[in-house]
Formats: structure tokens, C-alpha cells, sequence
């Protein structure tokens, strides 16, 4: 095929797109802030629209632990002698996926906007074993929580979304240590969107984690509750 | 970053040795085999006796979870992502391998993150798929011929109406989106590459992956749920329902993952000079899929994990007697699966509306309007979901709210209606095949809505729940609407995918059976609806037995005018007249590159200047769309892995 689909001298189509790339790169050499490239743009928004569908998969189960509690079927959501398992597992296993959210955080803001890359990779080596710190508390937690699996509504609901927020956890982990071993090996220094577009799901991790302990250690049994 | 990489060496491995779809296969297979009959036979160490005391539930969703693992790695798609947790970064070569640049059919066959492939790689398994989900509809309708359960027992009959309907929803789920929305979406703005090209495989494995898993439910006594699986039916059913979860699990992760793709691309990738207005119906509509898809899936894949809890775990998030609820079952599978129906359909009108201006010689007619309607039904959709649970018992109070919200649908859709036929107004139309079916979109979809009114109409809907007139409304609007929209796209784009035109005769020989099949068989079935024969019954009373031969006889002329498309598809795809590259004289983008289309789809990214749609301006003759530079190789030697 020769022949500009325009009727155009066949090089003008070229020329224009020289002449945009051009100026382009004028517009980002001559501004202040640093002008993000597509594949930067794209991580972040592929990110970004990960979390908001795992938003939408979380909601399903803070949403049965809202619709279970309210409908309180048979008088079953929260029978007679059904607790929570240990506190202190709930407090551990959140707080550390917290500490985790915070020393990413930490690692993130030293290596990324002071340049200080042993500060990246201690802090992302530290929420990775926060994080399987968590995993560990969580499967103890689901090993032996105290209750038997039948027990009514909300143990339905307690097994159901930590198991899965669980899972998660694994997945995140594995993904954290393989972060910080790049970090190690020095690969974010040229670009460190895929640090800062991993910790916005960390940070959405956190939160999640942080609203699955309300949503199971404390609500349901706040004396109005259940 | 751009990083354009020279053309792949040869490989000195056959690529049956390398990894490929059939080790892919056999991957899962060892995987849940392993775990199955492994470790979960009797004696072995996940049982009772073996000391970890796992359900037999849970064994057998494990050996699902397993097999998928399984598939992934004889796939080779967990290669890269573990390569680079440990820091390693692709040579040149290996990354041209995996765009398949340089490779011949056996990138079709394997990972390739090529748009272009994945497109006719979605195609091939949309087909192939939709004649199995099609043979099993044959087998419902030849048992329906007598109200004698004759040619299987119900069970094995429930099972074939699961097979089918699940097939059916997760194929049309991408029937559009896949094949076309992925090989045609970045032609169509510009772009030179999808955002995440391997995200973009994934999501096409992974629909193939749960498409194969469904059928595996007849080795474990079927699954007897239908395509709703509601739950707490769905905690007793056979270890069959198993293969029902992860498949829909893997379809709701596929279709997510896509969207985000999609929606990364569209929003990010658009070439210069393509404003909102300058893209075609067909980015609009699968944009507004991709939304839904992209919210609604992960709901679907929520409560069918739910599910499995219940299953595995024996929880009773939907058992009453434990303190749980089947209606937080019917709540939480409809919010999903009513956005579902638009995920399927709103893509289809965006195709329709394409491809009418090019056959009309006309410009879209109220463009702006239809898009916007698109939107306006992807929104409403989320608010209708409770139209599925009138008879159900739920809160009377809520009734009146979501049968007018639900009947409020009806505007946005009337308004692509009547875009639509606003286009064909006046207009000296070509009946090419490609049109036919975009035409018979019309009277299918009107009947689709028209049934959907009654549907929606609490007191109508209380009498004719759960009968055959529910039934043929939603292929009215599904297949009627969806499948003709997809013939429509193949015989329209096959040019462009292949360097090939489709039989213009066979076209026809397919038309007018399918279309007179379909319509003889749902009206047929609307009335036996009508008449009080309820879905999902062997039987039926006798005194519909002559209804019941009647729909059948249309059913399988349906079933028989797939024959002469499958021939027209082997026999065009290789012998058939070299198209022109420009067959049709569309102004969209798709065709102002070469076919067949270089690995780079432009050798520059163009620069857009006018409309899609500026058809018959007389006096006032626009240009070409884009300006683009050709391309001067079509096999192409170098790949822009960025930009």
C-alpha cells in the first residue's frame, strides 16, 4: 500500500505528527511540574480502576453484614454465646496491614520524592513482612476462631469476608516482596510510578482491612448491635 | 517510554513444545486431577481418613482452584509477572515473540498480546462456543417435541438448560467486546496498541478457561440450577455446581478485567484531533459495556464466592435456618445481573448504529442523543434489578418503584430506536448481508421490548413469571438483539480481519432461515407462555404439545442456518475474493490502515480531522476522517510497546 488513504502527499500525515511530538516535548521540557508519559498515566489509572472494582466486590459482603443484621432471620444473626474470636488477633492482623500501608508510605515518600533509595527498599521490605505477619494472624484466626462455622448470620458473614480478605492479603504480599526485591536490585530509579501506583492500592488495602475489623470486631457488638 | 523492538528471531523450539493452548489444557487437567482423585480420593490426605478432614465441597472447589493455576502456567502467562517480581526485563526478542511479530497461525494458539489476535482469538471461541450452547438448545427442544420426558431424564434435562444458559450468557457476555471491541476499539481512535495488552490476554484466557470449565459439571452429576443458580437451592445442589461457580467467577474476573483495558485505552490513547464527538457509536456503546462490566462483574464473582463459602465451608450466608437470607442471594445476583442484559445488548446498538450510516450512505441520525441514551440505560440499569423478585415475597412496597424504573428503560432505548430508523429515513440502502442483520435487529429488538412492558408490569408479571413468555421475551432481546448484531459485525468487519470478504449468497442463505427460525420459534414460544407452560419442566401439559413441534420444527431451522455461515467462515476465511481495503467506503478509522493490519495498526499515530459519520454532504464534501501515513509493511518488523 503506497497510497495516502487522504489524497494527501503521502508524508503529511508524518510531518503533522513530528510537528505535535515536537511540540509536545517542548511544552513538558519547558514546564515546572514533571509531565507523567502514557505508560505512567495508564499504570495509574489501571490501578485506580482496580481498586474501585474490588470496591464494588468488597461492597457485596460489607453489604450482606448490613442486609443479615437488619432482616436478623430466625433471631439467628447473633445467637447466644457467639463472640468474636481473640481481639487481640483483630487488633494484630489490622494493625499490621496499617503499619504496612504507613511504612510503604514511608519507603515511598523517601525513595520517590528525596531520592533516597535504601529508604524505598527498607520501607517496602517492611510492609511486605507486615503484611504476612497479618496473613499468618488471619489464618490462626480462621484456623481456630471459636465459633462453629454454623453458628448464625454473622459467623457466616466472619468466615466469608475474612476469608477473603485473606486471600487478598496473600496475593498483595507476594506482590509487596516482589517489589521490594526490584527495589533491591535499584529498578525504580528511572520511574517509580508502578511504587506509587501500587501503594494507592496498599492504601485502599488498608482501608479495607481496617473497615473489615469495624464491620466484624465491633459493631456487631456494641450493645445495640445485632 | 517507547520501546520499539526489532523482529522476532526464529525460534528453534516447534511451538507445540513451547507453551501453547493445548498445554495450557493439560495444565488443568493435571492440576485438578492431582488434587481430585490425588489428594481427595478416598484414604488420601485432604479426606476424612487421610487427617485434614476437608468437605468433599471443598476438595472438589480446590481441585477447580488448582486446575485453574494449572492452566495459567502450561499457558506460560505466569512467566512474566514472575520474571519481573524478580527484577528480570524482557530482551527485545522475547518481547516481539510475545506480539507475535514474525510468527505465523501458531500465534493464534498460544499467549500473544497482539489486539489484533486476542480479537480473532475471541472470535473463533464466540463461535465455537455459541454451536455448543446451540446443540444443547437442539437437545432441549427435540426433548420438548413430546410432553413425555423421552430423550433424557430431568435431571440430565436441567442440566443441558444450565449448560446452555450459562454458555450462552458468558459467550454473549463478549460476543461483542471481545472479538470486536478488542481487535477494532484502538483502530477506531487512533491508537497503536490496547493500554494493557496483558491484561488484555487474560481476559481472553480466562474466558475460554470459564467456558471449558462449565461442561466438567456432567462429571459430577450435572448442575440442576439454571443459569440463576439461586441460592439455597444452589448449597444443595450436585458437586456440579462447582464447575457452575468458577466458571461464572472466571467470566466475572475476564469481564473485568477487560473493561479496564478497554476503558484505560479509550480514555488515554485517543489519537490526536479525536474528540468525544469524532468516535464511533461502537467505542460509545462498548465504553458504556465496559462501565457496567467493570462495576457489575465483581459482583457476580462476590456472591458466587458466597456461595462456595456456603458450599464449602457449610456457612449459611443464604440459609435461613442459620441465620442467613436467599434473598441477599436474589438481591446481590441481580444487581449484577441485570446490568448483565446491558452488557450484552448496549454494545450491539452501538455496532447496529455503525454499521446502518455506512449501508444507508447516511450520517448517524441524532448521534449526540443516542450516546447519551446509551448512557442513560447503562445508568437506569442499576435500578431495576428488584423487576426480577415481583413474585418473590420482597417488600410489596417496593414493587411500584422498580416497575416504573424499569419501564423508564424504555425512553433511552426508543431514543436508539429511533436513531436508527431516523438514519434509514430516506436513505437508498445497499442490502448487503452485513445490513440484513443490522435490519433484523429492529423487529427482533421492538418484540423484545414490547414482551419486556408486560414484564415489567407487576400484575402481568405476577401471571407470567416463570413461563415460556419470560423466556422467549429475553432471547428477544438477547439473542434477537445481540446475535444478529454480532453476524452483522462479522460479515462487516471479516474484510478488515482477514483480507477476505464473506459469501454475499451465503449470507442470505444464512438470513432468512435464521431470522424466520428465530422469530417462528419465540413467538411460538410466547404463546405457549401465554397458554401457562412454565420454564424448565421435561414436561408439559399434552394440549401444548402442538405449540411445543411447532417451535421445535422453527428451532432446529434455526439451528440449521448456522451451516451455511460455518461453510461461508472456512471456506471465505480461505478461499474466499480478496477484499479491497476499503470494501464498503466507511469513513471510520479502522479503515484507513492496511489490511491486513501491521503489528503497529499505524505507522504514525494519524491525526483525526472530521466525523465518522459525514456521509452525503453533497456540496459540502468533507474529507477523509484522519490523516494517515501508510504503513509500508503489512507483516511489519517492529513493534511500539509504548509510545
Amino acid at each position: 500500500m503506497s497510497t495516502d488513504a487522504t489524497g494527501l502527499p503521502s508524508d503529511v500525515g508524518g510531518a503533522i505528527n513530528t510537528g505535535l511530538n515536537a511540540a509536545a516535548s517542548s511544552v513538558a521540557s519547558a514546564g515546572a511540574r514533571h509531565v507523567r508519559s502514557l505508560d505512567e498515566r495508564l499504570t495509574l489509572i489501571g490501578v485506580r480502576a482496580t481498586y474501585v472494582s474490588f470496591s464494588f466486590f468488597f461492597a457485596c459482603f460489607f453489604f450482606a453484614i448490613v442486609y443479615l443484621q437488619l432482616v436478623n432471620e430466625n433471631g439467628l444473626w447473633l445467637p447466644k454465646g457467639i463472640d468474636h474470636p481473640a481481639s487481640a488477633l483483630g487488633v494484630i492482623e489490622t494493625a499490621a496491614v496499617l503499619l504496612a500501608g504507613l511504612a510503604y508510605f514511608w519507603g515511598q515518600w523517601g525513595g520517590l520524592y528525596q531520592r533516597n533509595f535504601a529508604r524505598l527498599s527498607l520501607g517496602l521490605w517492611a510492609a511486605a513482612i507486615l503484611c504476612l505477619i497479618s496473613v499468618i494472624t488471619h489464618i490462626i484466626e480462621l484456623h481456630s476462631p471459636g465459633f462453629s462455622l454454623q453458628g448464625g448470620g454473622y459467623v457466616s458473614c466472619f468466615v466469608a469476608l475474612e476469608g477473603t480478605l485473606t486471600a487478598l492479603l496473600v496475593v498483595v504480599t507476594v506482590i509487596l516482596f516482589g517489589v521490594a526485591n526490584r527495589a533491591r536490585l535499584g529498578l525504580f530509579a528511572e520511574s517509580g510510578v508502578a511504587i506509587e501506583a501500587f501503594g494507592e492500592f496498599v492504601g485502599w488495602m488498608s482501608a479495607i482491612a481496617l473497615m473489615t475489623f469495624l464491620a466484624l470486631y465491633v459493631q456487631p457488638f456494641f450493645p445495640s448491635g445485632g | 517510554m517507547a520501546v520499539a523492538v526489532a523482529a522476532a528471531t526464529p525460534r528453534s523450539r516447534s511451538w507445540l513444545l513451547r507453551p501453547n493452548v493445548f498445554t495450557a489444557i493439560l495444565g488443568a487437567i493435571i492440576g485438578f486431577v492431582l488434587v481430585q482423585w490425588g489428594l481427595g480420593h478416598d484414604g488420601g490426605l485432604l479426606t476424612q481418613s487421610g487427617g485434614l478432614g476437608w468437605e468433599i465441597d471443598q476438595i472438589n472447589l480446590a481441585a477447580y482452584g488448582v486446575g485453574v493455576l494449572g492452566f495459567f502456567i502450561g499457558l506460560g502467562y505466569l512467566n512474566h509477572p514472575i520474571k519481573w517480581l524478580f527484577g528480570y526485563h524482557p530482551r527485545a526478542d522475547e518481547q516481539a515473540d510475545a506480539y507475535g511479530v514474525g510468527a505465523g497461525t501458531e500465534k493464534y494458539f498460544r499467549l500473544c498480546l497482539d489486539h489484533k489476535v486476542i480479537g480473532i482469538q475471541y472470535l473463533v471461541v464466540v463461535i465455537a462456543f455459541f454451536c455448543i450452547g446451540g446443540f444443547t438448545a437442539m437437545l432441549i427442544r427435540t426433548e420438548l417435541l413430546t410432553p413425555n420426558v423421552r430423550l433424557v431424564d430431568p435431571e440430565v434435562y436441567l442440566s443441558l438448560v444450565t449448560e446452555h444458559s450459562v454458555t450462552m450468557l458468558i459467550m454473549a457476555s463478549s460476543i461483542i467486546i471481545g472479538p470486536f471491541g478488542n481487535y477494532f476499539v484502538p483502530l477506531m481512535i487512533g491508537a497503536k496498541r490496547m493500554a494493557f495488552p496483558r491484561v488484555e490476554a487474560l481476559s481472553f484466557w480466562t474466558f475460554l478457561l470459564a467456558l471449558l470449565t462449565l461442561p466438567t459439571m456432567f462429571f459430577f452429576g450435572g448442575d440442576q440450577g439454571g443459569w440463576t443458580g439461586y441460592a439455597p437451592l444452589a448449597d444443595q445442589l450436585h458437586l456440579g455446581h462447582n464447575a457452575y461457580i468458577t466458571a461464572w467467577a472466571l467470566a466475572g474476573f475476564s469481564m473485568t478485567v477487560s473493561a479496564i483495558n478497554i476503558l484505560a485505552t479509550v480514555l488515554l490513547m485517543r489519537a490526536p484531533g479525536m474528540t468525544w464527538t469524532r468516535l464511533t457509536t461502537t467505542v460509545w456503546a462498548v465504553i458504556v459495556g465496559s462501565i457496567l462490566a467493570w462495576l457489575a462483574a465483581p459482583i457476580m464473582v462476590a456472591v458466587q464466592l458466597m456461595v462456595a463459602f456456603d458450599r464449602a465451608f457449610l456457612t449459611g450466608l443464604f440459609v435461613p435456618v442459620q441465620g442467613g437470607s436467599a434473598f441477599l442471594y436474589e438481591n446481590v445476583f441481580w444487581t449484577f445481573g441485570h446490568p448483565e442484559v446491558y452488557i450484552l445488548a448496549v454494545p450491539a446498538f452501538g455496532i447496529i448504529l455503525d454499521i446502518l450510516p455506512v449501508f444507508a450512505r447516511k450520517p448517524v441520525y441524532t448521534y449526540k442523543a443516542a450516546v447519551v441514551a446509551m448512557f442513560g440505560i447503562g445508568l437506569l440499569s442499576w435500578f431495576v434489578w428488584q423487576h426480577h423478585l415481583f413474585v418473590s415475597g420482597l417488600t410489596p412496597g417496593l414493587r411500584p418503584f422498580f416497575m416504573f424504573s424499569t419501564e423508564m428503560i424504555s425512553f433511552p432505548t426508543g431514543i436508539i430506536f429511533l436513531a436508527g430508523l431516523g438514519t434509514l429515513f430516506g436513505a437508498r440502502i445497499r442490502f448487503t448481508s452485513a445490513m440484513l442483520f443490522a435490519l433484523a435487529f429492529f423487529p427482533n429488538f421492538l418484540l423484545g421490548g414490547f414482551s419486556g412492558i408486560f414484564v415489567s408490569d407487576v400484575p402481568a408479571d405476577v401471571q407470567l413469571h416463570g413461563s415460556y413468555f419470560v423466556q422467549a421475551h429475553f432471547h428477544f432481546v438477547l439473542m434477537g438483539g445481540t446475535l444478529f448484531a454480532f453476524f452483522a459485525a462479522v460479515f462487516y468487519w471479516f474484510p478488515k480481519m482477514t483480507g477476505r470478504k464473506l459469501n454475499e449468497t451465503l449470507g442470505q442463505i444464512q438470513f432468512w432461515p435464521m431470522f424466520i427460525g428465530f422469530n417462528g420459534t419465540f413467538l411460538t414460544l410466547a404463546i405457549v407462555g401465554m397458554a401457562g407452560m412454565s420454564r424448565r419442566y421435561a414436561t408439559y401439559e399434552p394440549s401444548l404439545q402442538t405449540l411445543n413441534v411447532i417451535a421445535t420444527l422453527f428451532a432446529f431451522l434455526l439451528g440449521l442456518s448456522i451451516i451455511p455461515f460455518l461453510i461461508n467462515l472456512v471456506v471465505s476465511w480461505q478461499w474466499g475474493e480478496r477484499a479491497a481495503e476499503n470494501p464498503w467506503f466507511s469513513r471510520s478509522m479502522e479503515w484507513l490502515t492496511v489490511t491486513p493490519v501491521p503489528p503497529d495498526n499505524f505507522e504514525e499515530i494519524p491525526l483525526v480531522v472530521a466525523g465518522p459519520y459525514q456521509y452525503g454532504m453533497g456540496q459540502r464534501q468533507v474529507g477523509p476522517m484522519a490523516i494517515v501515513k501508510p504503513s509500508e509493511s503489512a507483516s511489519g518488523g517492529a513493534v511500539t510497546a509504548g509510545s
